[in-house]
């Protein structure tokens, strides 16, 4: 039992981790991983909306939508629970800057929303199993932006050729760390 | 930068090209990255992008003009989720013979600012011929480039060239995976600087 969630939570993080696995870019990443510390506050608001969004939506798919047989008003329910955890973290952080800042990014998300419809789809078995990957999947978001901002911040700060600032150097860096979550995710 | 003096085929052409929104500014990135397994999903999800851009445009120039109303974002994205889960039960066998996400990747428009964008910060303030145009120019500027990249990403990565096998061992079959649709979207946003600077010298 212990096992099966420890690798729930590693799979989580290493493999069903929308940034880089899925190539489930949000546009704001491209800027907030520009520096570390901007990065950190970003990292933090979108785990915390993975985590509450992407458990609270599991939950909804299969304990309410799935045995009411509503499941095609999925996606407009899941915007509307989106909504609820960004006003519900707005209001919990208020005042704290190094998250209450990055909020209005979430407002609508892709990665949140992306994070939430991996575990609908790659996590059937049960309750516990899919509250570990979400906080796998949480983790391994945090994770890869920190990751990227830190290389990112070596790479341009160099004299960098100009046309390959921004995007273009974001999207190597990603792939990089792709082939690394390939070769980690062969021990799962 | 639009101005009040272009035309609607100016407006259409420059977001076609010279200010693309996936490789001038990057919206809708994901679609290019994650979308673009297959040259048949990525006409599928581009065309649904556009649709909702055009929708989006319409219906902000519409309430902008006639009643001096901007629609709130939320209300956007809710009705796009509701088209999309229309689009969704719809186009079930269609998605079921369609790479594995499609679903999940067409789902995500619901949230993404690709299809927002325009609606928000040019068309609530324009006639509705303009915003047409302008949705128009950049929902078929995002779908032009998707179908490109996968084009690439199926031949170099699958060995598949307009449905048919050209090789049985394609020459890098990483461009097939995740990976290659960050390379070949890369290799897109720099070949895209380079010509655009080099348009302006």
């Amino acid at each position: 039992m212990t096992a099966n969630l420890a690798i729930a939570f590693l799979t989580g993080a290493f493999v069903y981790q929308p940034l880089v696995n899925f190539g489930l870019i949000p546009t704001s990443a491209e800027g907030m991983t520009r520096q570390p510390n901007q990065a950190l506050g970003y990292s933090l608001a979108g785990g915390m909306m993975i985590a509450g969004f992407g458990f609270s939506a599991w939950v909804l798919h299969y304990l309410v939508l799935g045995p009411l047989k509503i499941l095609p008003i999925e996606l407009p329910v899941l915007l509307l629970l989106m909504w609820g955890w960004h006003r519900l973290l707005g209001k919990l952080f208020f005042g704290h800057s190094l998250i209450e800042s990055q909020l209005p990014l979430y407002f609508l998300n892709i990665a949140v929303l992306g994070s939430g419809l991996l575990l609908i789809h790659y996590t059937p078995n049960d309750i516990l199993t899919a509250l570990s990957r979400t906080f796998g999947i949480s983790l391994g978001f945090v994770l890869s932006n920190l990751l990227i901002s830190f290389f990112r911040e070596k790479a341009e700060r160099t004299s960098f050729y100009g046309r390959l600032k921004g995007w273009p150097v974001f999207l190597i860096v990603c792939s990089i760390f792709w082939l690394s979550y390939q070769g980690i995710s062969l021990l799962f | 930068m639009r101005l009040p003096s272009e035309s609607k085929q100016q407006l259409f052409i420059k977001n076609l090209l010279s200010e693309n929104g996936l490789l001038f500014s990057g919206t809708g990135i994901f679609l290019a990255v994650a979308g673009t397994q297959t040259t048949e999903q990525a006409f599928f999800l581009g065309s649904v992008c556009l649709a909702l851009i055009l929708i989006n445009s319409i219906a902000s120039s519409i309430a902008g003009d006639l009643f001096r109303y901007r629609i709130p974002l939320w209300v956007m994205a809710l009705a796009s989720a509701i088209i999309l889960a229309a689009i969704g039960s719809a186009f079930a066998v269609k998605l079921s013979h369609l790479p594995g996400h499609t679903l999940i990747i067409m789902y995500l428009l619901a949230a993404g600012p690709v299809v927002f964008s325009r609606a928000r910060a040019f068309s609530h303030t324009t006639s509705l011929g303009r915003a047409v145009f302008d949705a128009a120019g950049q929902g078929t500027g995002i779908l032009l480039v998707m179908t490109v990249i996968a084009f690439a990403r199926e031949l170099i990565g699958r060995g598949y060239l307009a449905g048919g096998k050209l090789w049985d061992n394609p020459p890098w079959p990483a461009m097939g995976a995740v990976c290659g649709g960050m390379l070949l979207t890369f290799m897109a946003v720099v070949i895209y600087r380079s010509a655009v600077s080099g348009g302006r010298k």
